[in-house]
């Protein structure tokens, strides 16, 4: 009884933490993608000839923060798969 | 909403192999085979090609593979020419090399294979051995040119420079130059991997919508993977100017 209590605290506490770390992952990364977007955005509005290398750089900088997320991503599934799991 | 809860508690119940590699120890050391063999696999092809095209390059209407890979290295050559000039021209192959190989080792994971709970044929940069030593590698590459730029008092001088209290910030953050391209980098195509194992474990009477949501989130991986490799490439360019750059601090 006891162990069966005990694995569903261990089960609500992984999710509850990946939950978490998703979520504050997908807001920082979103942030992030809109900041680096509106910029591009303003730099092709003032400078229509310079759209490719703004477009180089804005996927060079969408990847960075993505990255963020992906690790964000990575862990939660750690959490739910794995150390939630035995 | 009963639908959504039980697509999710019939998913949990499917072992979803998290981390599972075809293993063989060898003297006390686990070998992760799967990823051996698959990063032999990609610098196999890379190297077929690299060859292949070296034999058939013509100066006439080139091939799609060798306007593919003339982009490719024209990009790397500017890269290197506009950040470290030319007497680090040395530079772009080992860019071209890290940019191809990642590719290639991303787009490994197009092909299908589950057997018996693990993967034949997964992309080895989904698992964090290959990442950590592609990362380590770099780590080892600049810091040598920086040592050879600068010499090793210049080199270790670079570390107390003016905001001197700042030293161990700059020591950590030399480390983490690695680790975050190691982690990045499998964090991406790790993730890939489980949203593929989660979208295809949907039961039976959602098929629909995992038939629809699975071809769309592997051609947006495959993507990731084509932009990862391009931020490990230009990431090690960058690297390398940090470390060689004469001054100025």
């Amino acid at each position: 009884m006891a162990a069966t209590t005990q694995k569903a605290i261990e089960l609500a506490g992984a999710f509850a933490g990946g939950g978490l770390a998703l979520g504050g992952g997908a807001i920082g990364a979103a942030i992030g993608d809109g900041l680096a977007g509106s910029q591009t955005i303003a730099g092709i509005a003032r400078q229509p000839e310079v759209q490719g290398r703004l477009y180089t750089t804005m996927f060079l900088i969408v990847g960075l923060v993505e990255a963020m997320y992906f690790i964000n991503l990575a862990f939660a599934a750690l959490f739910v798969f794995v150390l939630a799991k035995g | 909403m009963h639908e959504a809860a039980h697509i999710v508690t019939r998913t949990l119940a499917v072992n979803i192999p998290v981390g599972d590699h075809v293993t063989r120890k060898i003297g006390g050391i686990t070998f992760n085979l799967d990823t051996i063999w698959t990063t032999f696999a990609a610098g196999a092809i890379v190297l077929g090609m690299g060859f292949y095209l070296r034999h058939k390059a013509i100066a006439g209407v080139p091939g799609k593979l060798q306007i593919f890979w003339e982009l490719i290295v024209g990009w790397v050559g500017d890269q290197v020419e506009q950040s470290l000039g030319p007497k680090y021209r040395h530079v772009v192959p080992l860019a071209v090399s890290i940019f191809m190989l990642v590719l290639v080792a991303d787009w490994l994971e197009i092909l299908p294979g589950l057997y018996h709970n693990t993967d034949y044929s997964p992309a080895p940069t989904a698992d964090v051995n290959l990442t950590y030593a592609l990362g380590f590698l770099v780590f080892i590459l600049t810091n040598a040119a920086s040592i050879r730029a600068k010499g090793f008092g210049g080199y270790i001088k670079y570390f107390f420079r003016k905001p001197r209290v700042m030293t161990p910030l700059h020591i950590l953050e030399e480390l983490a130059k690695p680790l975050t391209l190691a982690l990045r980098l499998f964090g991406n195509l790790f993730s890939g991997g489980i949203m593929i194992a989660l979208l295809i474990s949907f039961p039976l009477k959602f098929a629909a919508a995992s038939l629809v949501f699975t071809p769309a989130w592997k051609l947006f991986d495959m993507f990731i993977g084509v932009i990862q490799a391009f931020i490990f490439a230009l990431l090690t360019i960058l690297y390398y100017q940090f470390a060689v750059e004469e001054g100025g601090h």
